[in-house]
């Protein structure tokens, strides 16, 4: 059944609104002092926690500061020439984006997998699978990550016991450079895995039955209505899950301090540690240097911002389309 | 619906009023302002801070027992390590300082002076007299005869000690190591026995790693500390002694000999493991005792110390500088006196005696450790440390000016811990080449530190760093 989908645009310019009476004008007035009343905690929280240390740390990154004394020396750019002359940056850029392709296709590939098998009407105790496997996002992230140290544990954890009996030696998989960041990548997806599971499941929604209905009507089997029906009509949510997902996956610095902070050598240290280990790390902290760090880091994720408004407006048009 | 009734619009309209109301009264307002003693706590309550972990158990009685005796509250607050610096940080910025406190705060005295984090505080002579010898130094603890923090331990100690599980000793075979080699044939013995784990260390604690091979480099010959050598003032990390240490722990690695997942430990991991037994050595400072007792009590009678490793098994000879104040006075406290005054009960023999008794870093006055509950190893250990370790020449004190240099000289990383790491996980092939770029990027941020300071005002160049004069082996002086 197609859905006529009406520009918002011409409803306006067809039947010109008469201009509203005073008491109605009132009434939205008062109504609106509502919303402006409920949104006032949300602006002074987002303003005093999340607005005002960004625009903190632009002026630091221009000051040399420790933070220990009021002394701040303006330096102008000199932080961020020395932040992109630091080896030790680039490597935590690089560690940072190959984590995100790691984690990123598997978190948005393999939960949608999951929401087509948990969405499934035949699938007995599915509300089960669901809590079961959204139950890792609400548990605290830096517990998950000193439980995760001791279950791979090389010398008595679990994973140790289970390959002994394999015969196979201990395998350090969080000590050892070779493997410390896919066995992050792999917990880290294990962790989030349910929340873009709940992304792919809200948009599989979406899709109305009578198209199912229709289509099995006409004879189509199960592997026919996946490929005409649900993989296209979910096409637009693809686009703005990833990119929801990528963004996401930058912010990992709970769960990767608590496991590795960072090690063996840098190979898990990804931008967010960088900058936490010249802050508060170092044994005279370098704040100017790490808002530097901090502010290059929020550029690079402006970038994934812009092509997320970028893709959720092809996912619109895309969706007028269908 | 009746007019009268409560509509659910009207419902969460009241109950958003009422949040709004309780949001605008708990930010707006006057609320009490905070006690003599800064925020916080009762008012007029002395608040006293420190990070000390295996101390907590003497800290909280003491404050309980003198607080009686001075006649004030006395509120001991933990401030755990890991997080002590941050604590201090955020303490200082909402003027919460405590009154008495551990400054782990990587600025130098004068530094901390003149930011408000200290003030001065009054020690009797009476206690001073009590004192050994050269406690307190300009620079370091007071400035221009003021006092500023009082050292709460004994500088001469080494801290690469080599502990090793005495039950595994016996029962494999071998003899308390001196040598490098030593070391290696009783490793390999227990590897060979094949029931317990040869060694571990908190590798994944870089800045434990960093100073155990500064100890070891010391001990093997290196003439300075922390890759600085006393006599030229030159960074010299690619010395001998330095690649030698390294490469002892390298082998022990490529060997097999570490205990599975020893690379990515850290402190707790690591004596968590030594504690429950079962691992024939443990790399750990003299507060090893103290911590693996709180960690499993029976490991205790087990534990027996080599004293540090030398490379061909020398007499150890070890030259450490004079401590800073490990206790200060809060900047902002008005309890200056009575602060002083309890700060000064550190140095009573009971308190010291009581430390000794926790194993934790030996105390300022050694000789109460003969004296106190404390296994055999620790007390020997604590002679060792008396007859072996030197007073090292250290450039602040010459020039008080060259704590501006401190105060400015960025970190550099990698550092040593984070090379060693990156050797033995075989990340970094050239051991000596590294050695080498990391003691350029020390001298080049010496260097930039100087050109700051003198640029400000201070009367300051590389030669303050160097001692000619300095001997191995002998107490420098003035």
């Amino acid at each position: 059944m197609a859905t006529q989908v009406i520009p918002v645009r011409a409803i306006r310019t067809a039947a010109p609104a008469a201009p509203p009476s005073p008491a109605r004008r009132r009434r939205e007035r008062k109504r609106n002092l509502w919303i402006y009343a409920f949104l006032l905690p949300t602006f002074i929280l987002y303003g005093m926690y999340t607005l005002y240390p960004i625009v903190a740390s632009y002026w630091y990154s221009l000051v040399e500061w420790n933070g220990f004394s009021a002394d701040q020396r303006f330096v102008g750019l000199d932080n961020y020439e020395a932040v992109l002359a630091d080896p030790l940056f680039w490597s935590s850029v690089r560690v940072t984006l190959l984590f995100m392709l790691i984690v990123a296709p598997l978190r948005v590939f393999g939960a949608f997998a999951l929401a087509i098998l948990l969405n499934s009407p035949r699938l007995p105790f599915s509300s089960f699978f669901r809590t079961a496997y959204f139950l890792p996002v609400v548990t605290t992230t830096a517990i998950v990550g000193v439980v995760m140290r001791f279950i791979l544990d090389p010398a008595s954890g679990p994973v140790a016991s289970v390959l002994q009996l394999f015969g196979l030696g201990p395998v350090d998989l969080l000590g050892s450079s070779s493997t410390a960041l896919l066995t992050a990548g792999v917990i880290y997806v294990w962790k989030f895995f349910g929340i873009t599971m709940i992304y792919w499941l809200a948009a599989l929604q979406t899709i109305p039955k009578d198209l199912y209905e229709a289509a099995r009507i006409d004879g189509a089997g199960a592997l026919k209505l996946f490929r005409h029906i649900t993989l296209p009509l979910l096409i637009p949510f693809l686009l703005i899950i990833s990119v929801l997902t990528i963004e996401d996956c930058f912010h990992a610095f709970d769960l990767m301090q608590s496991m590795t902070a960072g090690g063996p050598f840098f190979s898990t240290e990804i931008i967010e540690i960088y900058i936490y280990r010249w802050a508060f790390a170092a044994t005279i902290p370098q704040l100017g240097f790490a808002s530097a760090a901090a502010v290059l880091f929020g550029i690079i994720v402006l970038v994934v911002v812009i092509a997320q408004v970028w893709a959720t407006m092809v996912s619109r048009r895309l969706r007028a389309r269908a | 619906m009746s007019r009268t009734a409560l509509s659910r619009r009207h419902f969460m309209g009241g109950v958003g009023l009422t949040g709004m109301a309780g949001l605008l009264a708990a930010c707006g307002g006057e609320s009490p302002p905070p006690g003599p003693g800064g925020g916080g706590g009762d008012a007029g309550a002395l608040r006293w801070w420190d990070h000390l972990g295996g101390l907590q158990d003497l800290h909280d009685e003491w404050a309980v027992t003198q607080g009686e005796a001075l006649g004030v509250t006395i509120e001991h607050t933990y401030n755990e390590p890991g997080k002590a610096t941050e604590a201090l940080q955020l303490a200082n910025q909402s003027n919460q300082l405590p009154d008495v406190y551990s400054p782990v705060i990587g600025l130098p005295l004068p530094a901390l002076v003149e930011a408000g984090w200290v003030q001065a505080m009054t020690i009797s002579d009476d206690v001073i007299a009590r004192l050994p010898e050269g406690t307190f130094v300009e620079g370091l603890s007071m400035l221009d005869g003021v006092i500023y923090g009082l050292p709460a331990f004994t500088d001469k100690q080494y801290i690469a000690c080599t502990w090793y599980n005495a039950e595994i000793a016996e029962e494999v075979g071998f003899e308390p190591p001196k040598s490098y080699d030593d070391f290696l044939t009783a490793l390999r013995a227990i590897a060979e026995h094949g029931e317990y784990a040869p060694m571990t260390i908190a590798l994944g604690a870089t800045g434990r790693m960093r100073e155990q091979i500064d100890d070891l480099a010391q001990a093997g010959g290196f003439p300075g500390y922390m890759g600085l050598r006393f006599d030229t003032g030159a960074y010299e990390y690619h010395h001998d002694a330095y690649v030698n240490a390294i490469e002892l722990y390298k082998e022990i690695s490529e060997n097999g000999w570490l205990l599975p997942g020893t690379n990515g430990f850290q402190i707790p991991d690591a004596r968590g493991r030594w504690a429950a037994g079962g691992i024939g050595f443990h790399i750990d400072g003299p507060y090893s005792p103290g911590a693996v007792r709180s960690l499993n009590a029976d490991m205790l009678p087990n534990m027996a110390v080599a004293g540090m490793l030398t490379p061909d098994g020398e007499d150890i000879v070890a030259t450490k500088g004079a401590r800073g104040g490990d206790w200060v006075i809060g900047g902002t406290s008005e309890l200056a006196e009575i602060a002083s005054q309890f700060v000064e009960t550190f140095t009573q023999d009971d308190y010291q005696t009581a430390l000794a008794t926790g194993m934790d870093q030996p105390p300022l006055n050694l000789d109460v450790v003969a004296d106190a509950d404390v296994i055999e190893p620790y007390a020997w250990l604590v002679e060792d440390f008396r007859a072996r370790v030197f007073r090292a020449p250290q450039p602040q004190v010459r020039n008080v000016d060259v704590t501006q240099v401190q105060a400015r000289q960025a970190p550099v990383a990698p550092e040593l811990g984070n090379v060693i790491q990156g050797y033995l996980g075989g990340e970094l092939t050239d051991l000596r080449a590294e050695l080498t770029k990391l003691s350029d990027a020390y001298s080049a941020a010496l260097d930039e530190a100087i050109s700051g300071a003198t640029g400000e005002g201070a009367n300051v160049s590389r030669a303050d760093w160097e001692f000619p004069d300095w001997q191995r082996g002998v107490d420098y002086t003035y």
